[in-house]
């Protein structure tokens, strides 16, 4: 039951209530008093006529007659009036005489009568209800004794009552109906009025008014369930670049002003159809309505644009730059859940690859379920043994030996095969596993190296190393001890860092690869071509070895450019006194060519591809592993 | 201030069965309303009833909110 009715039937129905009773008190006190004061009149009367009648009496009138007369004259009203002794009735008066048998009147008044008494009561005679009085006759043996009918003013009383009573309560009925309806509408309104503030609070964000993420899913999914197969959605997430910089530099409150104005500005560009909400911190969102690939591409380009003017905020001017990531309906997804995550991955995707805007890709997706799968497992598949060394030999270009080994990690994964290390290492160093896996590389590698040694084949192994594990402080006490452990000489272990890893913060990757290579360590720089290193800093490194990039390697034989670069990586190694190691070997040309380079080590399929430990074991064998001549290479 | 109906069709027989029935207890069978003051506050309420049935328009609706004809 709605609560406007609920009000309005308590409200009648306390009315009818409260009525029901002020009416029946009301007519108790009246009947009451009315009671009282008949019998009081009466007694005035009787005691007049009582007083008046002695004097005729004495005269000799006759009983009856001089009764009637002073009744009549002090009581009017009376139904009867009686005069009356021991023996009997001594005269009678009154309208009422004939209805009344006089025996009935003997039995009640004379056989109990007590002369020179007052009394007074009620009494039903010959159907009829009687009020009675009776006084002595002053200084006379006799009784005066006078009726009037009781209830004769009632009747009038109650009609009068009941048709007042009748009014009031239709009044009262009428007047509770409307003030009910007046109480209900008034307390619907407020409480209506609460409810949609308390709505907006709850669906809107406090700073910008804007819409939050709640109302945002609340209408995407309006719309989707809405949408028939023409229709296109696109979602934007809207990111502002170097916002938390701007927060700690101009402090928060310059922060807020900002996100203001820039909320304004996108408004501004809002078409038709369109929302804007307020995903929280500084990120927004747009939804368009009806908006295929090429309308959410123009749309974009217009907020873009729209951030062109530096933004003004209390005399501080601001270059502002956004990152946009678009997901559309139904192309990516026909759930509003999924179209705010993939919007919001594509707005990363954008901001990690430095671009403005970016429509989502799912083999991009670094949150897509194979990367969550892969993610929560990672950890376990590493004592479950999911986890394999392959070892890819390095080659002395002027002896044609074996002049060590790289170790590369594969995870062979029991329900989704080999999972290439580009997608796993990025998930290691997100879930923190990177750790424990740049151990379990290290014990592997180093404990297959000290069984090449106890075999007589006497080579280095190279570990690839990430950037948080070298920013792991408990990196080279943990190296340490697996070189104590194995056995194996620190000369023999070589780290390899990208170039662009090392370049990231260059005076931190110098501290650190000094205090490593202080050990005894080598120090390769892999991927070497591809970042922008600054040959400044270079010299200062401590680095034994660059690696040229497979990708130089590669274009090589038919990019002269790439050539060129090779050569210079060569002489340049040379003149820091480091040992070049050229990746990407797939011919004899390539091998030759840098042999006539004076590149030093060769890497490369040609030579063999990456294998597991017990071939590689078995191939080094087959080699011999030791100074066997260039051309007498056994190649794959 | 619109005088647009905002009394519905059941509202209505209702409010002229009850104004009716008030009319005729204090102006036609005057034997069940002995008191002449009564009669005349009845006879008013349903006389104003009435009317405002017959307008389909009742300015009270329009102070609460109220509408039964769009219910009906």
């Amino acid at each position: 039951m709605r609560l406007s009715t609920q009000l309005l039937l308590g409200i009648v129905g306390i009315t009818i209530i409260t009525q029901g009773i002020l009416g029946l008190i009301a007519y108790w006190i009246i009947a009451d008093v009315d009671r009282f004061h008949v019998i009081q009149l009466l007694q005035q009367q009787a005691e007049d006529v009582a007083h008046n009648v002695a004097i005729p009496l004495v005269t000799g009138d006759s009983d009856t007659i001089a009764l009637e007369q002073t009744s009549r004259y002090f009581s009017p009203t009376a139904e009867l009036a009686l005069i009356v002794d021991h023996k009997g009735i001594r005269g009678i008066a009154g309208p009422a005489r004939e209805q009344i048998d006089e025996q009935v009147l003997i039995q009640t008044f004379v056989n109990p009568l007590a002369i020179g008494s007052s009394n007074a009561g009620e009494i039903s005679l010959a159907g009829a209800e009687f009020i009675w009085v009776s006084v002595p006759v002053v200084g006379m043996p006799l009784q005066l004794v006078l009726l009037n009918r009781a209830g004769t003013s009632d009747d009038a009383l109650i009609a009068t009552l009941n048709s007042r009573l009748l009014t009031t309560g239709i009044v009262m009925l009428w007047v509770a109906v409307w003030v009910a309806l007046l109480f209900a509408s008034v307390i619907s309104r407020k409480l209506n009025e609460k409810n949609t503030a308390l709505r907006h609070q709850v669906t809107h964000d406090t700073l910008t008014g804007l819409p939050n993420r709640s109302l945002l899913y609340e209408r995407l999914s309006e719309s989707i369930s809405k949408a028939d197969a023409t229709v296109n959605i696109a979602l934007l997430v809207i990111d502002i670049n170097r916002f938390k910089e701007i927060n700690d530099a101009l402090g928060y409150d310059f922060g807020d002003q900002l996100l203001l104005e820039i909320g304004a500005r996108i408004q501004q560009t809002l078409p038709e159809n369109a929302y804007l909400a307020r995903l929280g911190g500084n990120e927004f969102a747009v939804f368009l309505n009806d908006a295929n690939e090429q309308q959410a591409h123009a749309y974009t380009q217009h907020v873009l644009a729209s951030m062109h003017e530096p933004i003004n905020v209390n005399q501080v001017e601001l270059e502002i730059g956004l990152s946009i990531g678009l997901a559309l309906f139904p192309q990516h997804t026909d759930d509003a859940d999924s179209l705010v995550r993939y919007a919001d991955v594509a707005m990363h995707q954008a901001r990690e690859c430095h671009s403005s805007f970016m429509f989502y890709n799912g083999e991009k997706d670094s949150h897509s379920v194979r990367s969550l799968l892969l993610g929560t497992q990672l950890r376990p598949a590493i004592g479950d043994g999911q986890f394999s060394l392959f070892y890819q030999p390095k080659v002395s270009l002027a002896s044609g030996e074996v002049a060590g080994l790289e170790a590369l990690i594969r995870w062979d994964h029991p329900t989704l095969g080999m999972v290439p290390p580009d997608e796993f290492i990025d998930l290691a160093e997100q879930t923190g596993a990177i750790q424990e896996l740049t151990d379990w590389v290290l014990e592997e590698a180093l404990y297959f190296l000290r069984k090449l040694h106890r075999r007589g084949m006497h080579l280095g192994v190279a570990v690839n190393i990430s950037t948080q594990s070298l920013r792991d402080f408990q990196l080279k006490p943990r190296i340490m001890e697996l070189l104590k452990h194995t056995g194996v000489a620190s000369r023999d272990l070589t780290l390899e860092i990208t170039e662009n890893v090392m370049m990231q913060d260059i005076a931190f990757a110098r501290e650190v690869l000094e205090s490593l290579h202080d050990l005894g360590l080598r120090i390769s720089i892999d991927d070497f071509g591809t970042g922008f290193s600054s040959l400044a800093y270079l010299n200062k490194l401590p680095v034994d070895e660059l690696k040229v990039d497979r990708s130089f390697v590669l274009g090589m034989m038919e990019s002269g450019d790439d050539q060129a670069i090779v050569q210079s990586v060569v002489e340049l190694a040379h003149t820091l006194g480091c040992s070049v190691v050229a990746e990407g070997v797939e011919d004899q040309a390539a091998l030759s060519t840098l042999e006539k380079m004076n590149c030093d080590i060769a890497q490369g399929y040609y030579i063999s591809k990456p294998q597991p430990a017990d071939i590689m074991e078995q191939w080094l064998e087959d080699q011999g592993a030791i100074a066997a001549p260039q051309r007498s290479l056994k190649v794959n | 201030m619109k005088f647009e109906q905002n009394i519905g069709k059941l509202d209505r027989i209702l409010r002229i069965g009850i104004s009716s029935a008030l009319i005729y207890i204090s102006l036609i069978d005057t034997a069940f309303i002995a008191d002449p003051l009564s009669s005349g506050i009845l006879a008013f309420i349903g006389l104003a009833n009435l009317f405002v049935a017959l307008a389909g328009f009742c300015p009270l609706y329009t102070v609460t909110n109220i509408n039964t004809r769009k219910l009906s």
